[in-house]
């Protein structure tokens, strides 16, 4: 069963090699490129994988990640089609009607992903070709009519006269062809945006700091290294020349700094009264970071020494937004804030409400709603200044992430977790901080953005998902656009499909501000079959994608509801689309008994296990509230391929690797051994395992593993001598600790959040964080994959 | 027996202290009818370099704490001695068993009536100066106010405490030495803070004990207020460094609009700060302001400038600029009260072309015994001079300040304490010694000063209480004990002691005793006192009424006339001087406001009410001193006679030094005369009141201004508004005779008030 694979690299990630599903041996090729090399064929001919009893395979799980299933389109919508990185439906092939899709019981909805992709086509011209009625950007899928003079839009089936220049490039100043304009031929383009576009002028990068300097920050070390981070990276920090940086610092006072150029030192300003907070300086607390480079180091330097011994320790967080947001006031930008307690002082100060005492019960999970509306407020009115909010907790105590966290909801934000952060006691969470805030300081970022995705007359796109305030019926308003977050949207079929054309169409239309000043639009099209055959419907399913839907829908059932209600949603849906699916093809079917399911789907009932022992939904006391509530925002945000890995962690045996896996390939690829299912069978007692969530890397030595490994890799002579927990792992001149390296280093780069390493071995204290993550196997308060399997085939009848 | 006058020169000499009246009747009743009552001006330190430096502590009377002193009765064989105001007889504390009648503690010795201790059972303890700094000024008058401020340093004792507040749309204290960083707490400009809140707001402890002098630990330090304020000597780099990168208010200012100004909080802030740290400890607040507080408590005006500052116009009629007044009043008197209370100087050093509020925030300075400076401008030497002169030092280089001190009298039961006037708030101290009657700030015995240097002078009244005559025994005499306990400078408690006695005299059998005892300076100014201590609260007219009817009054007890006929009027020579006191006096701008802005009339005031006698003399009654080829120079009559054509007059307002040249005189100087070595003489007449204005204007405190003039041009007007008006437009008939000049007015000459005032006096109607 265990065979060498391939594995396509990711669009915006090194080459990780996985064993190939259907073609061995070839990596996926990035963005706009043409999908797996499927016989071309029309939505009818979408083909069908074997139909199968899920309770004769208990070895269900492929031995390498999925790959996105590829709409079945004819050339040229199939080579032009938008990349699955950008765009991905749970439906490949869309029912041409509401009836169709729910009598598949299937949730219909769209991924995207906006701005991560790298190297897009840019377009630089003086008409930007829309359709008139739906604001639609002209795109590849569109139809020419009349020789060419008329173009019919492909969503609303509109036609238009083409523009008397669109065959003429001003720039070159010379005839161009079709066949050559960008937008006619990628399903990704970016336009510059021509003034029209514009509200007002482009807006400078702002980078505002609000770092907590309560004693605990400071003992921690999280200021210092906040401090020496930002310091690192001030020349690399996103923007231009019109950068623009600002400090407030917090206890239980405020602290401004005027960082004008010509001054010998920064002046810092203490406004010690929080019942009504003001500004102590009307310029100079925001200063252009290349003039003020020099004070801004200065600053960042003596920052740490400044508050060395400070005993405050109370947290003014609410009031130092509010400073923050008067400090932005009309230019907008975005406010990182580094939080080491618990707010206690002036608005939105909050209590530490988790209580021992109620967890698991409905009680606990109302603390999962945010205790005071500030935040979520504060957020909604910051973006509509244009200010986009991160965060970065490291409190070892509750935090109230739950509420802390609705100020980067609406700000199209995101919340970093970095639960006991201490220098002293937790050099590689340092890191992991160390690495993810030189990131998000250092990546491109898109200002005073909006995004609209636009469909096909037919259907409509009703619920949204990710961080963002929804501006108008349609209109994401997303301050900041970080090219880290998703959304996704929840489509339903309106009308009956198919009657102008074969396809569906999406587009998805972001405007923002580059931080080199310009205005950009960056458009991505996806062209989808319609189908009328149900059984299409489901070989179409995505069921990765599905899973990732339903998890959000989840998490908004669980906020809305109760926590319940959403462990119950997820166990339903598998009984209801196995129900549906039985009703329609199982008769049908060869298998006449047990709980047959479609190729397509069969990873589903272990993917809504997976999801009922989450910490976003798992009956357990093992996650913390701010665990969860953590969990719920990643479930939110984090794009498809990051949540894949989130939902069903790899695991992966290391001691029995083939001899040619881990070692790059010559094109430098990383070939990786099969995937197990993650249940104590695939654990040997003799050996070494790794396991990764995207978030966390563990390595699980078994105490029987081979000493001359457990040499190799870790350095130690033996079992014995391997400490209960290592969080580094040595590097070592040896075959076994270069391809841990490389397997480390490539799963590292795959995920833009840093992977922790736990070296865990039996007796370590921290087995429970490996151990709970063997999702197949049954705890007391679950159960194990075949139980589940069995109450699903149970409720299917 | 040496006269009257030299008497009184040498107690004012040793004790600082001169009586309205040098004998004392020995009834209520003829007390009442000497109509200008039994009072004294006192200055408590008034320089003695001659005095030993006493070290240990005085001694009390058992029975009514009066000190130990020279006019006590003493038994040197039973150790005994009785107390002049209770006659309490007490024992000497054993320490002072050998004393002899050779061998007499200084207090004993009769030559030391007024004595100083210095007291080594209390705490030493630095005095704290706090620097409260407007931001919103040109940047001239910034760059002068810096340089001022950091000369100032120099100037302090080492050990003093200093902070920095500087204000204008906010407040910002000053944390004085912060690595890496220079930092300051903000305050919103448009709140109060009490001193609460101030704690509150900086995490101070309060209660700690007030550090030594000397003591190894940075003082404050325990309760966090060391950031704020420190050692002159630890952070004067530091302080410098701040004090030179402040720059001008940053918020933007319309060009219809006052910056805002903040004064009112700032200064809540600075009395909230010493009051939270150093309660009951030498304390000093500068304020340097360059423009009115224009937002938040205590406003003045808006920032508007169409909204003009309130006038004494504005003030009778009640015109809308002057609605914020009573507010603004209230609230620095309240402040006022809080300093004053916990020992807290404040001054004002305000420099602007227009008013600045002076009106409205006088308390501060009026309560605590704080100065007032007016100027146009932080860059003129009246500022910088008269700023440097703030931190004169004594004989021994020691800073010319006392700080949070109480004065405290005592008498004997025939006579009891009306008030006080000066620069002080009453010390709630009751007792038998407490009148009924009040005058100026009565009901109490002892007053807060919480500054004051040499030249400070009270003004205390009295009441003889005693009914029958018969009970003084001849030979008695009235004593008076003013004990003024203060911080030096250098940090040291000290009590000063000064005794004093007057002659009791049966009055229906001793008049004239009583009348050659009389002393018409001291008495004109106590009275200026009085009548200035009224007109704060009082119509104008109503003031000038009851001056009038008390100088009638005066004149016809102590006149001798026959009835109805004024051409038979005689004053005593104690009293010649003292209608044309009281005539100069009425047309002041102590009690005349309408020529001056409602700030000045405050400055003015401020000033009559802590000089001494000589300076308040000179305010009431300016000198005049004539030049000339004929003779050396002289005084002259502060009259429009005086003014002639080949004289130079110099003048001495006290707040203004004038150099007036006559017609001839100006043209000379003007055709260069005395660039020419033959005129040398010319050369040198123009040069000696110039040489004899410098004086003055060297020593003074604050600086005059200094005017330049001749006769005819703009600035004359200065001159001629305050001579004695004998030769005007109105009587011309003196024009064209030699001498004189006669001047534009409608006020009544010196000549035409002495007539009304014989014939009221003679008058039996009256
Ligand atoms: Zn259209
Ligand atoms: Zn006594």
């Amino acid at each position: 069963m265990v065979q060498p694979g391939m594995v396509q690299p990711g669009m915006s990630q090194p080459g990780m090699v996985q064993p190939g599903m259907s073609q061995p041996g070839m990596a996926q090729p990035g963005m706009a490129q043409p999908g797996p090399g499927r016989t071309t064929s029309s939505s009818s001919l979408v083909q069908q994988g074997p139909v199968l009893n899920l309770l004769e395979h208990r070895r269900i799980l492929p031995t390498a990640p999925l790959r996105p299933p590829r709409p079945s389109l004819p050339d040229p919508h199939r080579t032009r089609n938008c990349s699955a990185k950008i765009m991905r439906s749970t439906i490949n092939a869309v029912p041409e009607s509401g009836s169709l899709l729910s009598k598949s019981r299937l949730p219909f909805g769209l991924h995207v992903f906006p701005f991560g992709a790298e190297n897009v086509p840019v377009i630089e011209s003086t008409v930007i070709t829309r359709c008139r009625v739906c604001r639609t950007y002209i795109n590849p899928f569109v139809t020419f009519l009349s020789q060419g003079r008329r173009w019919r839009c492909n969503m609303c089936f509109r036609v238009h006269e083409v523009p008397p220049d669109f065959d003429f490039d001003p720039i070159q100043r010379e005839h161009i062809e079709r066949s050559d304009r960008l937008e006619l031929n990628r399903a990704t383009v970016e336009y510059i945006a021509p003034s029209e576009y514009m509200v007002r002028a482009p807006q400078p990068c702002v980078h505002l700091f609000l770092i907590d300097v309560s004693s605990v920050a400071v003992t921690t070390g999280m200021l210092e290294t906040t401090c020496q981070v930002i310091l690192e990276q001030l020349d690399s920090i996103a923007g231009d020349s019109r950068t623009r940086v600002g400090f407030l610092t917090y206890d239980r006072h405020l602290h401004f700094y005027n960082l004008e150029a010509s001054l010998a030192q920064p002046q810092m300003l203490v406004v010690s009264d929080l019942s009504e907070v003001f500004l102590p300086c009307p310029n100079d607390l925001i200063v252009n970071l290349g003039e003020s480079r020099d004070i801004v180091q200065q600053l960042l330097e003596s920052l740490p020494g400044m508050f060395a011994g400070n005993t405050a320790s109370e947290s003014c967080l609410g009031p130092a937004l509010k400073a923050a947001r008067e400090l932005l006031g009309t230019v907008g930008g975005r406010i990182l804030v580094f939080q080491s307690i618990l707010p206690t002082l002036g608005d939105g100060a909050l209590t530490a409400r988790e209580d021992r005492a109620i967890r698991n019960t409905p009680k606990e999970y109302a603390l999962l709603q945010p205790a005071t509306d500030f935040y979520k407020q504060y957020s909604v009115d910051a973006s509509r200044a244009q200010i986009g909010v991160d965060m970065f907790l490291f409190s070892g105590q509750y935090t109230d992430l739950a509420t802390l966290s609705q100020a980067t909801k609406f700000s199209a934000g995101t919340t970093y977790f970095y639960p006991g952060f201490d220098v002293k006691t937790m050099p590689e969470m340092v890191i992991k901080f160390q690495k993810e805030l030189a990131h998000v300081l250092t990546r491109p970022i898109g200002l005073e953005a909006v995004m609209r995705v636009r469909c096909s007359k037919g259907l409509t796109m009703h619920t949204f998902h990710g961080h963002f305030f929804v501006r108008s019926t349609d209109l994401l308003a997303l301050p900041n656009v970080s090219p880290d977050n998703g959304f996704s949207f929840q489509i339903s079929v309106d009308e009956k499909l198919g009657e102008h054309a074969p396809f569906v169409y999406f587009q998805s239309a972001l405007l923002y501000t580059s931080s080199s000043g310009e205005r950009r639009i960056r458009v991505h099209t996806l062209a989808l079959p319609i189908t009328t055959s149900l059984s299409t419907v489901y070989a179409s399913a995505d069921q990765q994608a599905i899973a990732s839907l339903l998890a959000k829908m989840a998490v908004d059932r669980a906020l809305n509801g109760r926590i319940t209600d959403a462990r119950e949603a997820l166990s339903n849906f598998a009984i209801d689309v196995f129900k549906a699916y039985k009703q329609d093809f199982g008769t049908k079917s060869a298998i006449s008994s047990g709980l047959t399911s479609p190729d397509s789907l069969k990873l589903i009932p272990l993917y809504m296990l997976a999801l009922l022992k989450h910490p976003a939904f798992a009956q357990s006391t093992q996650y913390s509230l701010d665990e969860r509530a953590y969990a719920m925002m990643l479930l939110k945000i984090l794009p498809m391929w990051e949540i894949n890995d989130y939902l069903y962690p790899r695991l992966y045996s290391l001691d029995d690797m083939a001899p040619a896996m881990a070692l790059k390939d010559e094109q430098g690829r990383l070939p990786m051994p099969p995937l197990l299912q993650l249940s104590s069978e695939s654990l040997r007692k003799n050996g070494l395992f790794l396991l990764t969530t995207g978030q966390a890397i563990f390595l699980w030595v078994a105490p029987l593993l081979d000493p001359a490994l457990i040499r190799d890799a870790f350095g130690v002579p033996s079992y014995e001598a391997l400490p209960d927990t290592m969080m580094k792992l040595p590097e070592l001149d040896t075959l076994m600790s270069t391809k841990l390296q490389n397997i480390i280093q490539g799963l590292r780069k795959s995920h833009h959040r840093y992977q922790l390493v736990y070296i865990l071995k039996e007796s370590s204290p921290h087995r429970h964080l490996f151990m709970r993550l063997l999702l197949d196997d049954r705890t007391d308060s679950s159960m194990a994959y075949y139980e589940f399997l069995s109450h699903v085939n149970t409720a299917v009848g | 027996m040496a006269t009257y006058e030299e008497f009184i020169h040498a107690s004012e000499d040793t004790d600082g202290v001169r009586f309205s009246w040098n004998v004392i009747p020995t009834s209520r009743i003829e007390a009442t009818r000497l109509v200008v009552p039994v009072s004294a001006l006192f200055t408590p330190l008034k320089e003695r370099p001659d005095l030993p430096p006493i070290c240990y502590e005085p001694v009390e009377c058992n029975k009514c704490r009066a000190i130990l002193n020279p006019f006590c009765t003493i038994d040197i064989r039973s150790k005994l001695w009785v107390c002049v105001f209770c006659q309490q007889r007490n024992m000497f504390p054993a320490h002072y068993k050998s004393i002899s009648e050779t061998n007499l503690p200084a207090e004993l010795i009769h030559q030391f009536s007024t004595i100083e201790y210095t007291l080594s059972r209390q705490a030493s303890v630095p005095p704290v100066f706090l620097f409260v700094m407007d931001l919103c000024m040109d940047e001239e008058d910034l760059q002068a106010l810096k340089e001022s401020l950091v000369m100032s340093l120099s100037l302090l004792p080492p050990h003093a405490l200093v902070g920095l507040i500087t204000f204008g749309t906010t407040v910002q204290l000053h944390e004085l030495s912060c690595e890496g960083c220079s930092k300051s707490y903000v305050f919103r400009g448009t709140k109060e803070f009490s001193a609460k809140d101030i704690q509150d707001l900086l995490q101070l402890t309060p209660g700690a004990a007030a550090p030594r002098v000397g003591d190894k630990r940075q003082p404050g330090q325990n309760f966090g207020a060391n950031k704020f304020l420190q050692p002159v000597q630890d952070c004067d780099m530091s302080l410098t460094d701040i004090i030179e990168e402040l720059q001008r208010d940053p918020w933007p200012v319309a060009g219809d609009k006052r910056p805002l100004r903040s004064t009112g909080a700032a200064l809540s802030v600075a009395v909230g700060l010493l009051e939270a740290t150093y309660p009951n400890t030498g304390g000093r607040v500068m304020l340097f302001m360059g423009g009115p507080p224009t937002q938040g408590p205590g406003l003045v005006t808006t920032n508007e400038l169409k909204d003009t500052i309130r006038t004494h116009h504005d003030i009778m009629k009640d015109n809308a600029s002057a609605k914020f007044i009573k507010k603004a009043a209230k609230y620095y008197e309240a402040l006022a009260r809080r300093a004053a209370g916990n020992g807290h100087v404040v001054d004002i050093y305000a420099c602007a072309f227009d008013q600045t509020g002076l009106h409205e925030m006088k308390y501060l300075s009026n309560y605590t015994g704080g100065h007032i400076v007016m100027g146009d401008s932080f860059n003129t030497s009246l500022f910088k001079q008269t700023f440097q002169r703030v931190f004169s030092k004594d004989y021994r280089g020691e800073l010319n300040m006392a700080f949070n001190a109480t004065l405290e009298v005592k008498t004997q039961p025939e006579i009891k304490v009306c008030g006080t006037i000066g620069p002080c708030i009453s010390a709630q101290r009751k007792g038998a010694g407490v009148s009924e009657q009040e005058i100026g700030i009565g009901g109490t015995t002892a007053w807060k000063v919480c500054g004051l240097d040499t030249s400070t002078t009270f003004a205390s009244f009295f009441e003889v209480v005693n009914q029958n005559p018969a009970t003084i025994a001849q030979g008695q005499r009235a004593h008076f004990q003013f004990i003024t306990h203060y911080q030096h400078p250098s940090g040291q408690m000290r009590l000063r002691v000064t005794t004093v006695a007057r002659n009791w005299a049966d009055m229906a059998s001793n008049l004239p005793s009583i009348a050659a005892g009389f002393d018409q300076e001291a008495a004109a100014v106590l009275m200026a006192r009085v009548a200035v201590f009224r007109a704060e609260t009082d119509d104008g007219p109503d003031v000038l009424r009851w001056l009038d009817r008390m100088l009638i009054r005066l004149c016809q007890k102590f006149g001798d006339y026959r009835k109805d006929d004024p051409s038979s009027f005689q004053l005593l020579q104690a009293f010649q001087l003292y209608p044309q006191f009281m005539f100069h006096l009425r047309r002041s701008q102590f009690l005349q406001v309408f020529n001056n802005s409602p700030d000045e009339t405050s400055y003015y005031r401020h000033k009559l009410n802590r000089e001494d006698t000589l300076n308040s003399l000179i305010m009431i009654q300016p000198t005049l001193t004539a030049y000339s080829f004929n003779g050396p120079p002289t005084p002259v009559l502060l009259d429009t006679s005086s003014i002639s054509a080949d004289r130079i007059l110099l003048m001495d307002t006290f707040f203004q030094i004038l150099i007036f040249h006559g017609e001839t005189i100006a043209q000379w100087r003007k055709a260069r005369y005395h660039e020419q070595p033959q005129y040398e003489n010319f050369r040198q007449l123009l040069q000696a009141p110039r040489d004899d204005a410098a004086e003055i204007l060297q020593t003074r405190f604050p600086m005059p201004r200094y005017v330049d003039c001749d006769q005819g041009g703009s600035q004359a007007r200065f001159l001629l508004s305050k001579v004695n008006p004998s030769q005007t437009h109105n009587n011309t008939y003196s024009y064209g005779q030699e001498g004189g000049a006669p001047v534009l007015t409608d006020d009544v000459s010196l000549q035409v008030f002495m007539e009304h005032l014989k014939k009221l006096a003679v008058s039996s109607s009256s």
